[in-house]
Protein backbone atom coordinates (compact mmCIF):
# COMPACT_ATOMS: atom_id res chain seq x y z
CA UNK A 1 0.00 0.00 0.00
CA UNK A 2 1.72 3.21 -1.08
CA UNK A 3 -0.58 5.41 0.89
CA UNK A 4 -2.44 8.19 0.28
CA UNK A 5 -2.05 11.71 0.44
CA UNK A 6 -0.48 14.22 2.98
CA UNK A 7 -3.74 14.76 5.14
CA UNK A 8 -2.60 18.15 6.11
CA UNK A 9 -2.71 19.39 2.33
CA UNK A 10 -5.62 21.65 1.33
CA UNK A 11 -5.30 19.22 -1.97
CA UNK A 12 -6.10 16.21 0.49
CA UNK A 13 -8.84 17.89 2.18
CA UNK A 14 -10.29 19.06 -0.96
CA UNK A 15 -10.61 15.59 -2.39
CA UNK A 16 -12.31 14.32 1.18
CA UNK A 17 -15.14 17.09 0.55
CA UNK A 18 -15.77 15.80 -3.03
CA UNK A 19 -16.01 12.41 -1.59
CA UNK A 20 -18.37 13.89 1.34
CA UNK A 21 -16.33 11.50 3.69
CA UNK A 22 -15.54 14.99 5.74
CA UNK A 23 -16.78 14.95 9.52
CA UNK A 24 -19.73 18.12 9.67
CA UNK A 25 -17.04 19.84 11.44
CA UNK A 26 -14.47 19.58 9.05
CA UNK A 27 -17.03 20.37 6.41
CA UNK A 28 -18.45 23.67 7.91
CA UNK A 29 -14.24 24.29 8.29
CA UNK A 30 -13.75 23.49 4.49
CA UNK A 31 -16.71 25.55 3.35
CA UNK A 32 -15.96 28.23 5.34
CA UNK A 33 -11.95 28.26 3.96
CA UNK A 34 -14.00 28.11 0.76
CA UNK A 35 -16.28 31.21 0.99
CA UNK A 36 -13.40 33.17 1.83
CA UNK A 37 -10.81 32.10 -0.64
CA UNK A 38 -12.09 32.22 -4.21
CA UNK A 39 -8.93 30.28 -5.68
CA UNK A 40 -9.75 27.52 -3.42
CA UNK A 41 -13.88 28.06 -4.18
CA UNK A 42 -12.68 27.97 -8.36
CA UNK A 43 -10.75 24.39 -7.67
CA UNK A 44 -13.92 22.79 -5.50
CA UNK A 45 -15.80 24.19 -8.73
CA UNK A 46 -13.93 22.81 -11.51
CA UNK A 47 -13.68 19.43 -9.66
CA UNK A 48 -17.14 19.35 -9.49
CA UNK A 49 -17.82 19.99 -13.11
CA UNK A 50 -15.09 17.77 -14.27
CA UNK A 51 -16.78 14.58 -12.02
CA UNK A 52 -20.37 15.79 -13.74
CA UNK A 53 -18.54 15.89 -16.69
CA UNK A 54 -17.07 12.21 -16.53
CA UNK A 55 -20.44 11.00 -15.17
CA UNK A 56 -22.31 11.93 -18.09
CA UNK A 57 -19.51 10.91 -20.16
CA UNK A 58 -19.55 7.42 -19.49
CA UNK A 59 -23.10 6.95 -17.91
CA UNK A 60 -24.12 3.60 -18.77
CA UNK A 61 -26.61 4.62 -21.27
CA UNK A 62 -23.74 5.70 -23.43
CA UNK A 63 -22.61 1.85 -23.95
CA UNK A 64 -23.73 0.53 -27.27
CA UNK A 65 -26.13 -2.36 -26.77
CA UNK A 66 -24.62 -6.07 -26.45
CA UNK A 67 -23.39 -7.65 -29.42
CA UNK A 68 -24.35 -11.07 -30.23
CA UNK A 69 -21.19 -13.21 -28.98
CA UNK A 70 -19.84 -15.53 -31.58
CA UNK A 71 -20.70 -19.50 -31.22
CA UNK A 72 -18.94 -21.14 -28.46
CA UNK A 73 -17.85 -24.65 -30.20
CA UNK A 74 -18.06 -26.90 -26.89
CA UNK A 75 -21.89 -25.96 -26.48
CA UNK A 76 -23.09 -23.72 -28.97
CA UNK A 77 -26.83 -24.45 -27.52
CA UNK A 78 -26.24 -23.09 -24.37
CA UNK A 79 -24.41 -19.91 -25.70
CA UNK A 80 -27.22 -19.08 -28.50
CA UNK A 81 -29.47 -19.03 -24.87
CA UNK A 82 -27.53 -16.61 -23.08
CA UNK A 83 -27.01 -14.75 -25.78
CA UNK A 84 -30.78 -14.35 -26.48
CA UNK A 85 -31.15 -13.99 -22.85
CA UNK A 86 -28.55 -10.89 -22.96
CA UNK A 87 -30.10 -9.66 -25.97
CA UNK A 88 -33.58 -9.65 -24.06
CA UNK A 89 -31.77 -8.25 -20.91
CA UNK A 90 -30.33 -5.35 -23.48
CA UNK A 91 -33.80 -4.56 -25.01
CA UNK A 92 -35.72 -3.98 -21.89
CA UNK A 93 -32.65 -1.90 -21.07
CA UNK A 94 -32.93 0.30 -24.20
CA UNK A 95 -37.00 0.54 -23.49
CA UNK A 96 -35.84 1.45 -19.65
CA UNK A 97 -33.74 4.50 -20.70
CA UNK A 98 -36.04 5.34 -23.36
CA UNK A 99 -38.69 6.08 -20.67
CA UNK A 100 -36.83 5.97 -17.47
CA UNK A 101 -38.56 9.15 -16.46
CA UNK A 102 -41.75 7.16 -16.31
CA UNK A 103 -39.83 4.14 -14.17
CA UNK A 104 -37.90 6.41 -11.78
CA UNK A 105 -34.52 5.45 -10.32
CA UNK A 106 -31.81 3.98 -12.81
CA UNK A 107 -30.79 0.29 -12.11
CA UNK A 108 -27.33 0.84 -13.79
CA UNK A 109 -26.16 3.49 -11.82
CA UNK A 110 -25.15 3.20 -7.97
CA UNK A 111 -27.14 5.00 -5.96
CA UNK A 112 -25.20 8.02 -4.06
CA UNK A 113 -24.16 6.85 -0.70
CA UNK A 114 -25.76 8.28 2.15
CA UNK A 115 -23.15 9.07 4.60
CA UNK A 116 -23.69 8.97 8.83
CA UNK A 117 -22.31 12.07 9.11
CA UNK A 118 -25.26 13.65 6.64
CA UNK A 119 -27.69 16.44 8.33
CA UNK A 120 -31.20 16.18 8.13
CA UNK A 121 -32.63 18.97 5.56
CA UNK A 122 -34.66 19.98 9.26
CA UNK A 123 -31.38 20.36 10.88
CA UNK A 124 -30.06 21.96 7.75
CA UNK A 125 -33.03 24.32 7.76
CA UNK A 126 -32.42 25.31 11.64
CA UNK A 127 -28.91 25.87 11.23
CA UNK A 128 -29.30 28.25 8.12
CA UNK A 129 -32.63 30.22 9.81
CA UNK A 130 -30.06 30.45 13.07
CA UNK A 131 -27.17 31.51 10.83
CA UNK A 132 -29.45 34.46 9.24
CA UNK A 133 -30.65 32.47 6.44
CA UNK A 134 -27.52 33.46 3.84
CA UNK A 135 -26.88 31.19 1.55
CA UNK A 136 -23.03 30.27 0.89
CA UNK A 137 -22.95 31.54 -2.47
CA UNK A 138 -24.80 34.49 -3.86
CA UNK A 139 -24.73 34.07 -7.77
CA UNK A 140 -26.06 35.63 -11.12
CA UNK A 141 -28.79 33.53 -12.90
CA UNK A 142 -26.08 32.53 -15.53
CA UNK A 143 -24.35 30.78 -12.59
CA UNK A 144 -27.40 29.45 -11.07
CA UNK A 145 -28.11 27.66 -13.76
CA UNK A 146 -24.30 26.81 -14.69
CA UNK A 147 -23.82 25.42 -11.35
CA UNK A 148 -27.42 22.73 -11.75
CA UNK A 149 -25.64 22.06 -15.48
CA UNK A 150 -22.24 20.91 -14.48
CA UNK A 151 -23.29 19.22 -11.14
CA UNK A 152 -26.16 17.39 -12.74
CA UNK A 153 -25.89 17.57 -16.20
CA UNK A 154 -29.52 18.98 -16.17
CA UNK A 155 -30.72 23.11 -16.46
CA UNK A 156 -33.21 24.62 -13.52
CA UNK A 157 -34.98 27.43 -14.86
CA UNK A 158 -37.54 29.59 -13.10
CA UNK A 159 -40.20 30.12 -14.83
CA UNK A 160 -42.15 33.57 -13.84
CA UNK A 161 -41.52 33.74 -10.40
CA UNK A 162 -44.40 35.67 -8.61
CA UNK A 163 -43.40 38.78 -6.89
CA UNK A 164 -43.51 37.72 -3.56
CA UNK A 165 -40.77 34.89 -4.20
CA UNK A 166 -36.99 36.03 -4.13
CA UNK A 167 -34.14 33.67 -4.98
CA UNK A 168 -30.75 34.86 -3.09
CA UNK A 169 -28.50 31.95 -3.21
CA UNK A 170 -27.22 28.51 -3.36
CA UNK A 171 -25.65 26.72 -0.91
CA UNK A 172 -23.11 22.87 -0.59
CA UNK A 173 -25.81 20.64 1.35
CA UNK A 174 -24.55 17.44 1.14
CA UNK A 175 -27.39 16.41 3.04
CA UNK A 176 -28.03 12.87 1.65
CA UNK A 177 -25.48 13.10 -1.18
CA UNK A 178 -21.99 14.76 -1.79
CA UNK A 179 -24.15 16.67 -4.82
CA UNK A 180 -26.86 18.31 -2.81
CA UNK A 181 -27.04 21.89 -3.58
CA UNK A 182 -29.60 24.18 -1.49
CA UNK A 183 -31.26 26.69 -3.14
CA UNK A 184 -32.05 29.72 -0.68
CA UNK A 185 -35.40 31.61 -1.36
CA UNK A 186 -38.09 33.75 0.42
CA UNK A 187 -41.45 33.64 0.22
CA UNK A 188 -43.40 36.37 1.53
CA UNK A 189 -40.24 37.08 3.78
CA UNK A 190 -40.53 33.41 4.66
CA UNK A 191 -37.26 31.01 4.83
CA UNK A 192 -37.77 28.38 2.13
CA UNK A 193 -34.94 25.94 1.04
CA UNK A 194 -34.78 23.66 -2.25
CA UNK A 195 -32.43 20.82 -2.18
CA UNK A 196 -31.61 19.33 -5.07
CA UNK A 197 -29.99 16.04 -5.63
CA UNK A 198 -30.15 13.00 -8.02
CA UNK A 199 -32.90 11.60 -8.86
CA UNK A 200 -31.53 8.38 -8.40
CA UNK A 201 -31.01 8.93 -4.99
CA UNK A 202 -32.09 6.59 -2.11
CA UNK A 203 -33.06 6.34 1.73
CA UNK A 204 -35.26 6.99 4.18
CA UNK A 205 -35.91 10.78 4.63
CA UNK A 206 -36.22 11.94 8.23
CA UNK A 207 -39.92 13.75 9.10
CA UNK A 208 -40.03 17.32 9.37
CA UNK A 209 -40.62 18.97 12.96
CA UNK A 210 -44.27 19.99 13.50
CA UNK A 211 -45.27 23.10 11.24
CA UNK A 212 -42.35 22.42 9.01
CA UNK A 213 -43.59 20.85 5.62
CA UNK A 214 -41.07 18.78 2.95
CA UNK A 215 -42.76 18.35 -0.84
CA UNK A 216 -40.43 16.74 -3.31
CA UNK A 217 -40.96 16.49 -7.22
CA UNK A 218 -38.71 14.15 -9.56
CA UNK A 219 -37.99 16.14 -12.48
CA UNK A 220 -35.81 14.72 -15.24
CA UNK A 221 -32.71 13.37 -13.79
CA UNK A 222 -32.98 15.70 -10.43
CA UNK A 223 -35.23 15.30 -7.07
CA UNK A 224 -35.95 18.59 -5.68
CA UNK A 225 -37.43 18.73 -1.93
CA UNK A 226 -38.94 22.03 -0.97
CA UNK A 227 -38.78 22.57 2.85
CA UNK A 228 -40.55 25.50 4.26
CA UNK A 229 -43.86 26.03 6.98
CA UNK A 230 -46.00 26.47 4.03
CA UNK A 231 -48.21 23.36 4.22
CA UNK A 232 -48.21 23.85 -0.16
CA UNK A 233 -45.24 23.90 -1.98
CA UNK A 234 -44.59 27.53 -2.85
CA UNK A 235 -41.31 27.08 -5.67
CA UNK A 236 -41.52 23.78 -6.80
CA UNK A 237 -44.22 24.83 -9.55
CA UNK A 238 -42.27 27.46 -10.93
CA UNK A 239 -39.46 25.35 -11.40
CA UNK A 240 -38.71 23.53 -14.50
CA UNK A 241 -35.62 21.88 -16.30
CA UNK A 242 -34.18 20.95 -19.62
CA UNK A 243 -31.75 17.87 -20.07
CA UNK A 244 -28.46 19.09 -21.23
CA UNK A 245 -27.61 16.07 -23.24
CA UNK A 246 -26.87 16.18 -26.47
CA UNK A 247 -25.42 19.77 -26.45
CA UNK A 248 -23.73 21.40 -29.40
CA UNK A 249 -21.86 24.02 -27.22
CA UNK A 250 -24.65 26.42 -26.92
CA UNK A 251 -24.22 26.41 -23.36
CA UNK B 1 -11.89 -47.09 1.25
CA UNK B 2 -12.78 -44.83 -1.80
CA UNK B 3 -15.27 -42.74 -1.33
CA UNK B 4 -18.90 -44.68 -1.62
CA UNK B 5 -20.15 -44.16 -5.56
CA UNK B 6 -23.62 -42.48 -4.23
CA UNK B 7 -21.46 -39.66 -2.71
CA UNK B 8 -19.56 -39.32 -5.64
CA UNK B 9 -23.37 -38.61 -7.40
CA UNK B 10 -24.17 -36.42 -5.03
CA UNK B 11 -21.25 -33.94 -4.93
CA UNK B 12 -21.74 -34.20 -8.85
CA UNK B 13 -24.95 -32.91 -8.26
CA UNK B 14 -23.93 -30.21 -6.29
CA UNK B 15 -22.13 -29.36 -8.41
CA UNK B 16 -24.15 -28.91 -11.16
CA UNK B 17 -26.82 -26.97 -8.75
CA UNK B 18 -24.26 -24.54 -7.92
CA UNK B 19 -23.19 -23.55 -11.49
CA UNK B 20 -25.05 -20.25 -12.59
CA UNK B 21 -28.16 -20.57 -14.70
CA UNK B 22 -28.16 -19.14 -18.16
CA UNK B 23 -30.66 -16.81 -17.03
CA UNK B 24 -28.62 -15.98 -13.45
CA UNK B 25 -25.70 -15.11 -15.89
CA UNK B 26 -27.47 -13.02 -18.25
CA UNK B 27 -28.74 -11.15 -15.01
CA UNK B 28 -25.33 -10.76 -13.48
CA UNK B 29 -23.83 -10.07 -16.57
CA UNK B 30 -26.32 -7.12 -17.51
CA UNK B 31 -25.41 -6.11 -14.22
CA UNK B 32 -21.37 -5.73 -14.43
CA UNK B 33 -21.46 -4.59 -17.69
CA UNK B 34 -21.22 -0.83 -16.82
CA UNK B 35 -17.92 -1.50 -14.51
CA UNK B 36 -16.17 -3.66 -16.95
CA UNK B 37 -16.65 -1.00 -19.16
CA UNK B 38 -15.46 1.66 -17.28
CA UNK B 39 -12.11 -0.95 -16.46
CA UNK B 40 -11.91 -1.56 -20.01
CA UNK B 41 -12.30 2.26 -20.93
CA UNK B 42 -9.46 2.71 -18.19
CA UNK B 43 -6.75 0.63 -19.57
CA UNK B 44 -7.75 1.00 -23.16
CA UNK B 45 -8.76 4.77 -22.91
CA UNK B 46 -11.05 3.72 -25.90
CA UNK B 47 -14.77 3.58 -25.48
CA UNK B 48 -15.37 1.24 -28.43
CA UNK B 49 -12.78 -1.28 -27.68
CA UNK B 50 -13.42 -1.19 -24.26
CA UNK B 51 -17.57 -2.60 -25.37
CA UNK B 52 -15.62 -5.09 -27.46
CA UNK B 53 -13.70 -5.86 -24.24
CA UNK B 54 -16.50 -6.15 -22.53
CA UNK B 55 -18.33 -8.51 -24.62
CA UNK B 56 -15.24 -10.66 -25.02
CA UNK B 57 -15.10 -10.96 -21.55
CA UNK B 58 -18.44 -11.86 -20.98
CA UNK B 59 -18.27 -14.84 -23.35
CA UNK B 60 -14.90 -16.14 -21.72
CA UNK B 61 -16.96 -15.68 -18.15
CA UNK B 62 -19.75 -17.84 -19.59
CA UNK B 63 -17.54 -20.37 -20.75
CA UNK B 64 -15.84 -20.79 -17.52
CA UNK B 65 -18.94 -20.06 -15.83
CA UNK B 66 -18.22 -23.47 -14.23
CA UNK B 67 -15.11 -22.35 -12.77
CA UNK B 68 -17.18 -19.43 -10.63
CA UNK B 69 -17.54 -20.07 -6.60
CA UNK B 70 -21.06 -18.30 -5.54
CA UNK B 71 -19.21 -16.88 -2.55
CA UNK B 72 -16.77 -15.17 -4.31
CA UNK B 73 -17.80 -11.97 -6.25
CA UNK B 74 -18.97 -12.23 -9.82
CA UNK B 75 -17.87 -8.74 -10.40
CA UNK B 76 -14.41 -9.33 -9.06
CA UNK B 77 -14.31 -12.50 -11.23
CA UNK B 78 -14.97 -10.97 -14.10
CA UNK B 79 -13.04 -8.07 -13.69
CA UNK B 80 -10.15 -9.87 -13.55
CA UNK B 81 -11.01 -11.84 -16.95
CA UNK B 82 -11.84 -7.95 -18.20
CA UNK B 83 -8.18 -6.82 -17.20
CA UNK B 84 -6.32 -10.02 -19.18
CA UNK B 85 -8.44 -9.39 -22.29
CA UNK B 86 -7.14 -5.90 -21.72
CA UNK B 87 -4.03 -6.63 -21.51
CA UNK B 88 -3.85 -8.65 -24.61
CA UNK B 89 -5.88 -6.28 -26.61
CA UNK B 90 -3.51 -3.51 -26.06
CA UNK B 91 -0.35 -6.01 -26.80
CA UNK B 92 -2.06 -7.07 -29.98
CA UNK B 93 -3.08 -3.33 -30.85
CA UNK B 94 1.08 -2.37 -29.68
CA UNK B 95 2.13 -2.68 -33.15
CA UNK B 96 -0.95 -0.92 -34.68
CA UNK B 97 -1.56 3.28 -35.25
CA UNK B 98 -2.48 4.24 -31.90
CA UNK B 99 -4.84 6.59 -33.52
CA UNK B 100 -8.08 4.39 -35.12
CA UNK B 101 -9.77 6.26 -37.44
CA UNK B 102 -13.01 4.51 -36.64
CA UNK B 103 -12.50 5.58 -32.84
CA UNK B 104 -11.96 9.38 -33.63
CA UNK B 105 -15.12 10.27 -31.93
CA UNK B 106 -14.30 9.56 -28.46
CA UNK B 107 -11.09 11.96 -28.94
CA UNK B 108 -11.49 15.77 -29.45
CA UNK B 109 -12.31 17.06 -33.02
CA UNK B 110 -8.88 18.65 -32.84
CA UNK B 111 -6.72 20.13 -30.39
CA UNK B 112 -7.26 24.25 -30.74
CA UNK B 113 -9.46 23.87 -27.45
CA UNK B 114 -7.15 22.14 -25.20
CA UNK B 115 -5.66 25.51 -24.26
CA UNK B 116 -8.47 27.35 -23.49
CA UNK B 117 -9.40 27.32 -20.27
CA UNK B 118 -13.24 26.88 -19.44
CA UNK B 119 -12.44 29.04 -15.82
CA UNK B 120 -12.43 32.35 -16.42
CA UNK B 121 -10.33 34.94 -14.92
CA UNK B 122 -12.12 35.69 -11.78
CA UNK B 123 -12.65 31.86 -11.31
CA UNK B 124 -16.13 31.44 -13.19
CA UNK B 125 -17.50 28.07 -15.47
CA UNK B 126 -17.60 29.53 -18.96
CA UNK B 127 -20.88 28.05 -20.62
CA UNK B 128 -19.22 25.78 -23.49
CA UNK B 129 -20.05 22.30 -22.05
CA UNK B 130 -19.23 20.29 -25.48
CA UNK B 131 -15.61 21.96 -25.36
CA UNK B 132 -15.29 21.16 -21.90
CA UNK B 133 -16.47 17.11 -21.96
CA UNK B 134 -13.86 16.90 -25.26
CA UNK B 135 -11.37 18.60 -23.03
CA UNK B 136 -11.74 16.37 -20.37
CA UNK B 137 -11.80 13.14 -22.55
CA UNK B 138 -8.01 14.61 -23.82
CA UNK B 139 -7.07 15.38 -20.33
CA UNK B 140 -7.82 11.55 -19.65
CA UNK B 141 -4.98 10.23 -22.03
CA UNK B 142 -2.48 12.48 -20.05
CA UNK B 143 -3.29 9.91 -17.01
CA UNK B 144 -1.92 5.55 -16.76
CA UNK B 145 -4.13 3.12 -17.18
CA UNK B 146 -4.41 2.46 -13.51
CA UNK B 147 -5.62 6.19 -12.65
CA UNK B 148 -7.85 6.27 -15.83
CA UNK B 149 -9.49 3.32 -14.36
CA UNK B 150 -9.49 4.24 -10.65
CA UNK B 151 -10.62 7.39 -11.20
CA UNK B 152 -13.43 6.50 -13.54
CA UNK B 153 -14.63 3.53 -10.71
CA UNK B 154 -14.67 6.28 -8.03
CA UNK B 155 -16.55 9.05 -9.58
CA UNK B 156 -18.86 7.68 -12.24
CA UNK B 157 -19.90 4.28 -9.99
CA UNK B 158 -18.99 5.92 -6.57
CA UNK B 159 -17.19 2.60 -5.63
CA UNK B 160 -15.06 2.62 -2.45
CA UNK B 161 -11.75 2.68 -2.46
CA UNK B 162 -11.64 -1.12 -0.93
CA UNK B 163 -14.26 -2.16 -3.67
CA UNK B 164 -11.57 -0.84 -6.70
CA UNK B 165 -8.83 -2.06 -5.22
CA UNK B 166 -10.43 -5.73 -5.04
CA UNK B 167 -11.41 -4.92 -8.82
CA UNK B 168 -7.98 -3.71 -9.99
CA UNK B 169 -6.23 -6.00 -7.63
CA UNK B 170 -3.68 -2.93 -6.15
CA UNK B 171 -3.78 -1.67 -2.78
CA UNK B 172 -6.79 0.90 -1.26
CA UNK B 173 -4.28 3.12 -0.90
CA UNK B 174 -2.81 2.76 -4.04
CA UNK B 175 -6.57 3.05 -5.52
CA UNK B 176 -6.72 6.24 -3.28
CA UNK B 177 -3.13 7.49 -4.60
CA UNK B 178 -4.54 7.08 -7.86
CA UNK B 179 -7.70 8.78 -7.59
CA UNK B 180 -6.37 11.89 -5.80
CA UNK B 181 -3.56 12.12 -8.24
CA UNK B 182 -5.64 11.98 -11.22
CA UNK B 183 -8.47 15.08 -10.13
CA UNK B 184 -5.40 16.93 -9.37
CA UNK B 185 -3.69 16.08 -12.96
CA UNK B 186 -7.18 16.81 -14.42
CA UNK B 187 -8.10 19.82 -12.90
CA UNK B 188 -4.19 21.42 -13.57
CA UNK B 189 -4.86 20.75 -17.53
CA UNK B 190 -8.33 22.15 -17.74
CA UNK B 191 -7.53 24.97 -15.23
CA UNK B 192 -5.25 26.40 -17.94
CA UNK B 193 -2.36 24.69 -16.89
CA UNK B 194 -2.67 26.43 -13.23
CA UNK B 195 -3.30 24.04 -10.24
CA UNK B 196 -4.85 27.38 -8.19
CA UNK B 197 -3.83 25.79 -4.59
CA UNK B 198 -0.82 26.27 -5.63
CA UNK B 199 0.12 28.70 -8.02
CA UNK B 200 1.90 26.51 -10.23
CA UNK B 201 2.24 25.57 -13.82
CA UNK B 202 1.97 22.58 -15.32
Amino acid sequence: MTGGPDKKSVEHLLALYVDNELTPEERAEFEKAMNADPALRAEVELQNRIDASLRELFDASNMSPIKTPAPARRNPQLLRRVAAILLFAVSMGVVYWQFRGEFGPSPFADPPALTSSARTMQAYYDEAVAGGFEPGWVCSGEQFENTFRSRFGQRIVLDDLPNNVKISGLGYAKIRTAQTVSVYARVDDQPVLLFVEPAITTGTLTPMKEGFYRHERTMGRLLIHEVSQFPEPQILDHISVVKCKGRTGDG
Amino acid sequence: MGIPDENVTRLGELKLKDQLSPEEFGERAQGVRHTLWLIAMGMTNDRHLAEDIVQETLAIAWRKSGQFERATSFTAWTAAIARNVALNSRRKNARQSLVNPEHLDSTPANDAGHDASPINAVGGILPNQKEFDDQVVSALQDLSSAARSCLLLRTVTGLSYDKISELLDIAPGTAMSHVYRARKTLRTRLGGGTNRLEGGTA
